[in-house]
């Protein structure tokens, strides 16, 4: 081992002594919970996972975590709260292009590509844990089975991507709706964040159009007839089924491209 | 700041913008109700819950 990979291996050490005195376990909960969900996690791999260095930061909502043009040296983990990723036209149009959640890592593309092409946004009080490039490489390299891991994130993070262009391509407005609130619910399941009638989703009228490519307005036409029709109500940020075969006919979903489960 | 509510009447049946949005440009308030009735348009015809649609917009506060 030549000195500089002695300094950098020493450097790493101290980091990750001084981080880890910051990091509390349950920064990572969420986190575990859902790649336990989604693929073939061993308990070293949960070991290695929460034995990452993190530094937690709280967020108001509407701050941007990264922008449109930025080098990140870190990558996000969402503890609490909700962020969207979103990209605005010349116009100053903005698309949410999908909606994050605890456990979830929405910039871990920033670890190959080096510039960020979007931006990424709290909706809510967030606590985000950041987590350096410099531990999330030496991770990967050092556990194949976490490298496959992550990268079996990026691919169903592709995947969802994929399903959202098809909603807001092809669908009428009130199924769009209706199909990201089913996504949500199934994706919060897994993270024990659905209890009871009402679960979050906390985007306002003109987020929810934001989404679906409508106007505030036409949104929130939506909003009331999804109630008006006994499918579903929206208050102060969350939402409540009232008939889910109605919300599930509407809604034209099939989980598959979630792949929450590791022979999917 | 004027804040403009967009009322839609489809077939006669009024929905209600209690939000409504400051908007300062006449133009974007032309945008918004445009692109609006396009887009409810869309699915109202296409699914022939309603026949005539129009969207109108009312101020209510200027501060």
């Amino acid at each position: 081992m030549g000195t500089e990979q002695i300094r950098y291996s020493f450097l790493v050490i101290l980091l990750q002594c001084w981080s880890s005195a910051l990091t509390d376990e349950s920064i990572t909960n969420a986190l575990i919970a859902r790649l336990r969900t989604t693929s073939a996690l061993d308990d070293h791999d949960v070991q290695a996972v929460r034995s990452l260095p993190v530094v937690v930061k709280h967020y108001q909502p509407g701050q941007a975590i990264v922008r449109d043009g930025d080098r990140p040296a870190e990558c996000c983990l969402i503890s609490k709260g909700f962020c969207v990723r979103s990209k605005m036209t010349s116009n100053g149009r903005r698309q949410i292009l999908s909606i994050y959640i605890p456990g979830d890592i929405p910039d871990l593309q920033s670890l190959h590509l080096n510039v960020l092409d979007h931006d990424l946004i709290t909706l809510t009080e967030c606590t985000l844990g950041f987590i350096s490039h410099v531990f999330l490489r030496e991770i990967t390299r050092r556990r194949p089975n976490v490298t496959e891991i992550f990268w079996r994130d990026t691919l169903i993070d592709a995947a969802m991507f994929r399903d959202w262009i098809v909603n807001v391509g092809q669908r009428p407005a009130p199924s769009r709706l209706a199909h990201i609130v089913v996504e949500l619910r199934e994706r919060l399941k897994v993270i024990g964040q659905v209890q009871g009638a009402w679960f979050e989703m906390p985007l306002t009228q003109e987020q929810i159009g934001e989404a679906m490519g409508i106007t505030p307005v036409h949104a929130n036409r939506i909003v009331k007839q999804l109630r008006d029709d006994n499918v579903l109500e929206f208050h102060r940020g969350s939402v409540r089924v009232i008939d889910e075969q109605k919300l599930l006919e509407l809604a034209d979903f099939d989980g598959l491209y979630l792949h929450q489960r590791p022979s999917l | 700041m004027p804040r403009f509510h967009f009322y839609i009447v489809e077939d006669g049946r009024v929905i209600t913008d209690e939000e409504g949005q400051e908007l300062i440009e006449r133009d974007a308030v032309r945008r918004e109700a445009v692109e609006t009735g396009a887009s409810v348009a869309r699915d109202a015809f296409m699914q022939g819950s309603a026949s005539q649609g129009i969207v109108c917009e009312k101020v209510t506060s200027c501060s």
